[in-house]
């Protein structure tokens, strides 16, 4: 008997959301993986690398550091993913990355507050004796948490999807052309961004052209 | 025990002194697995170090109260890097040093293991290996290409990091500082950026040549071409404001047209 998508899909949400910080950061939780996987998982790999490609370009340079507030890519991922995957319309690929964006902000929030809940658990060394035992427990229990709160994501983002995309998707008006060029145009800034992330700009500008000029000749 | 003979006890202990600290390695990868605000990923470490604790401390219940105590105060690290933390922390504790100079030690290693790691491998090895697979999915036309190589390529580099680092602290301990200083750490993230900016490029090339040569792609680019280069221009000299601006306006205006087709 096959299984159906959903259950794998809030699997993967999970696994994408742990990924991310609690275990391994092994990258899964990268967009460029999880949504070519959930794409994958529901018929169309394809639709979910380009989704997936878009919101790599998007976030690649942000950076997770300290205490900052991010968005979260791996629910997003996965969700955006799926999205793309089961529409298969000219509409697609910009709602499905619309939704990665709304849920990588609803990640980012879910994310500062469930640290709040692991600082309301986490042993306090200046208050409290702490017990070895005790400490192990409370560790492995948030690490399911934060696994639990991707799943939850993924869920309200791919109902979110279901409900909004239902609506939107039959009546996205651009035919796929203009559609190209609207990604391509919107996702610039965020490319020359990455770029300026670099530093010394008057040495990553030109050998940025030279791999344009090698990219638009290899293709 | 008094009938073994030393050769085969010895190498009891030598395989119980390597599983413990595969152990601590090992949950090294959960180390960030109880982040918050308080301690940061304080508890983490202690529950990545209580294996070598546990070994150190396994006759005195009290000592390892207190060092359990000690370790789940506030730190943060790169998690790549806290393992060399662990690693060199747990053999001072194996060694007796004073508990003052360790927290000291501690204290020391936070700034240099959080920026070293954020340098090498949020700002340089990540978008090197993601740009690098996204550049092999353009060029083969084959869409695992991406996947596979961003993770085989990306957790090459993660793991051999992760168990460096650990290998170096222990081997170390509080002789780190002047190791990591050496290391090289910094100069390999310079040395990627130029190489992230080729990277980047190529795909923009990929990418544009591919839609370019969809069929019923219009003609007219040259207008398009132009908006381009300057939105380029914008995010590269407006950096990481213009790109929250962009994200911003990118969902706002696939919103816009979607519900103008609703509407129409």
């Amino acid at each position: 008997m096959p299984i159906p998508p959903l259950p794998i899909l809030l699997l993967l949400g999970g696994i994408a959301a742990l990924d991310g910080t609690s275990v391994g950061q092994m990258m899964v939780s990268r967009p460029l993986v999880a949504a070519t996987v959930a794409g994958w998982v529901l018929g169309d790999p394809v639709a979910g690398l380009l989704v997936g490609g878009m919101l790599e370009v998007l976030y690649l340079g942000v950076l997770p550091v300290g205490g900052v507030r991010f968005p979260e890519t791996g629910p997003a991922g996965v969700v955006a993913g799926a999205a793309a995957a089961s529409m298969g319309t000219p509409g697609a690929i910009p709602l499905a990355l619309l939704l990665g964006i709304v849920v990588a902000e609803l990640g980012a929030v879910s994310i500062t507050a469930i640290r709040k809940v692991n600082g309301h658990f986490a042993p306090d060394p200046e208050v409290d004796p702490v017990d070895a035992r005790r400490l192990e427990r409370v560790h492995r229990a948030l690490v399911l948490l934060d696994g639990a709160r991707g799943m939850a994501l993924t869920f309200v983002g791919l109902a979110l999807g279901r409900f909004a995309l239902g609506v939107l998707a039959p009546a996205w008006p651009l035919d796929q052309s203009s559609t190209a060029l609207l990604l391509g145009l919107g996702l610039m800034v965020p490319g020359g961004a990455l770029l300026a992330s670099l530093g010394r700009r008057r040495i990553a500008l030109p050998l940025f052209l030279a791999g344009l000029a090698a990219g638009a000749l290899l293709a | 025990m008094s009938g073994m003979d030393p050769g085969a006890e010895s190498r009891t202990t030598v395989s119980h002194r390597a599983r413990t600290f595969r152990q601590a390695w090992l949950r090294c990868l959960a180390i960030q697995g109880s982040w918050n605000y308080r301690t940061m990923i304080g508890t983490g470490f202690a529950f990545a170090i209580l294996p070598i604790l546990r070994r150190v401390y396994r006759d005195d219940p009290r000592g390892l109260a207190e060092a359990v105590r000690r370790h789940a105060g506030h730190f943060n690290a790169h998690p790549y890097l806290a393992g060399m933390a662990v690693g060199a922390v747990g053999r001072m504790e194996k060694e007796g040093e004073d508990p003052d100079l360790i927290e000291r030690f501690k204290t020391a290693l936070r700034g240099p293991l959080g920026s070293l790691g954020d340098r090498l491998v949020w700002a340089a090895w990540l978008p090197a290996t993601a740009l690098l697979a996204l550049a092999l999915a353009l060029w083969t036309g084959v869409w695992w290409v991406a996947p596979v190589a961003f993770l085989g390529l990306y957790n090459i580099g993660h793991l051999t990091l992760r168990t460096w680092a650990y290998r170096m602290g222990v081997r170390e301990g509080k002789a780190l500082g002047a190791q990591i200083r050496s290391s090289g750490m910094g100069r390999l993230a310079d040395r990627l950026s130029p190489v992230i900016a080729v990277l980047g490029g190529l795909v923009a090339g990929l990418t544009v040549s591919r839609i370019a040569q969809e069929p019923g792609f219009p003609e007219p680019l040259a207008g398009s071409l132009v908006g381009l280069v300057l939105l380029l221009a914008v995010g590269l000299w407006g950096g990481e404001p213009a790109r929250k601006w962009a994200t911003f306006v990118l969902a706002v205006s696939v919103l816009g047209i979607a519900l103008t087709g609703v509407l129409a």
